[in-house]
């Protein structure tokens, strides 16, 4: 579904009547290329397109972030409180929204938002086809095997998008390569983009996926239950969640996931991650960027480091698909 | 004569009609006002523990309670399905002006339903619940004193009708 019509269908309903009107007025051309849609209290609306952002002539007034979040939450909030302390919240469509605004605490953590004052409305799309050129290097024909795989990409690098086809693509299997039993932990509904338990988005007909849970027991619950043969989780950063993927890769489990960052040298000083990668685990490890446009594959490294490919293919480019 | 006895007959009748009328209005009140707070108490229910979203959970209120106060609770989902950019308070309220005219609750009901409408959904599940515990105490409130009304209220309008009636045959004949 191209932008502007994932923006109608699956944004505008959500969106208090003030904005909807008036992002109607803005060309369609424009819409076509929105990424973000970035809502900041007494702050113009800004689209964010993908080569630089669109500052428009409406202030944000607080009663339509107001409004905005109860349409979003579907007059619902009590049933996001978890969404909404980790500071975002999922549309149908897999679309997910940024919540910003002051902190409600107790004994020092967040246990909610209030006076919301930002909203970050990005807009999530299906590429069927955006891993066909990295494929080839994520598997071993031979063996009929997956390789460990680390997906490292600044935010927005669209590797969600690329895991997304990857999971397709491997659970119904491509070329000469057989499917595969894939298990996906969706933390934060964005892979399958599941709503009311009901996956949205196309991740293939082997796929059996643990929507809203947390990654680290999500892992575990699957190793245990569904006997899948590849694991593909998102944004994978905390202690316990580095914990269950090494258990799960102990009982057999291939594993993909992605982090944020933009070299190795990043991920090194995180020590969750440089333990992971001091024992060299991963034996793909593929640097996303936006070097020519977004999604763009800067690198692939095996486990040793050596490059097995680099700059040549770009996922998508600016809001077409290619590929 | 028998023509007078024909007479006499319907006004009795329609008197005691008109008594009865009254009287069921003020029986049908604490019936209405003990329906919603039923309702009241399975949202509840869908809110705290099945964390149903708010659309949903109206609908299985509707589904469970009877007419007419179910059309509350339908058609505020319905308005809230439809997605046209209302919030639930406002669905909640443009629900109540369209149906209560219909019912026999009286404005004291009227706001208390119109004041639980303004925080339904915009909260915390704490709040919701603190919220729609007290919309249900206000409720029992009413309905008690209704009920006691009803109990005064019904039988004096049902002989009221008997008696205007019989006093009207005994002066016409």
């Amino acid at each position: 579904m191209p932008r502007r019509e994932a923006l109608e269908k699956e944004i505008y309903p959500y969106l208090a009547s003030n904005l909807r009107s008036y992002l109607k007025e803005i060309p369609n051309l424009l819409l076509d290329e929105v990424q973000e849609v970035r809502l900041r209290v007494k702050k113009p609306l800004v689209l964010v397109l993908g080569q630089g952002d669109y500052l428009s002539d409406y202030l944000v007034q607080e009663e339509d972030l107001e409004k905005t979040l109860q349409l979003m939450s579907r007059s619902s909030l009590y049933a996001l409180e978890e969404e909404l302390k980790n500071g975002y919240l999922t549309l149908p469509g897999g679309h997910r929204v940024g919540v910003v605004g002051k902190g409600v605490l107790d004994q020092g953590r967040i246990r909610t938002l209030k006076n919301i004052s930002g909203f970050n409305i990005r807009i999530s799309q299906e590429i069927r086809g955006a891993a066909d050129k990295i494929l080839p290097y994520l598997v071993n024909f031979s063996q009929q095997e997956v390789y460990h795989t680390l997906v490292i990409s600044p935010p927005q690098g669209g590797k969600t998008t690329l895991l997304r086809d990857i999971a397709r693509q491997l659970s119904d299997g491509f070329a000469n390569f057989p499917g595969l039993k894939i298990g996906i932990v969706d933390e934060r509904s964005e892979i399958a983009a599941c709503y009311e338990g009901i996956p949205q988005r196309d991740v293939g007909l082997r796929t059996d996926i643990l929507d809203a849970c947390p990654k680290a027991e999500g892992m575990m619950l699957l190793v245990r239950s569904m006997s899948p043969q590849v694991i593909i989780t998102d944004e994978v950063g905390r202690m316990e969640d580095i914990e269950a993927m090494e258990e799960a890769i102990n009982s057999g489990v291939k594993i993909i996931t992605s982090v944020h960052g933009s070299s190795l040298m990043d991920l090194e000083k995180r020590p969750s991650l440089s333990r992971i990668l001091s024992r060299k685990i991963f034996e793909r490890l593929i640097f996303l960027g936006r070097s020519a446009g977004v999604g763009t594959v800067e690198k692939i490294l095996d486990g040793e480091g050596n490059l097995l490919a680099n700059n040549l293919m770009t996922v998508r480019g600016r809001g077409n698909k290619c590929g | 004569m028998w023509l007078k006895l024909l007479g006499a007959f319907l006004i009795l009748v329609s008197t005691s009609a008109t008594g009865n009328l009254v009287a069921k209005n003020f029986l049908a009140r604490p019936k209405q006002l003990r329906q919603l707070r039923h309702a009241l108490q399975l949202l509840e229910t869908e809110i705290s523990y099945s964390l149903s979203f708010l659309p949903q959970a109206l609908e299985k209120v509707a589904k469970a309670i009877e007419s007419p106060i179910n059309s509350l609770f339908s058609q505020t989902a319905k308005l809230l399905l439809n997605q046209e950019g209302y919030t639930a308070g406002e669905a909640w309220k443009m629900t109540l002006t369209k149906f209560l005219p219909e019912l026999a609750l009286k404005s004291c009901d009227e706001e208390i339903l119109l004041q639980l409408g303004n925080s339904l959904g915009c909260s915390d599940r704490d709040n919701q619940l603190k919220h729609l515990k007290l919309a249900q105490s206000y409720l029992q409130k009413e309905e008690a004193k209704a009920e006691k009304e009803g109990v005064k209220n019904a039988p004096l309008w049902r002989y009221c009708g008997l008696f205007l009636g019989l006093t009207i045959i005994i002066l016409l004949y």
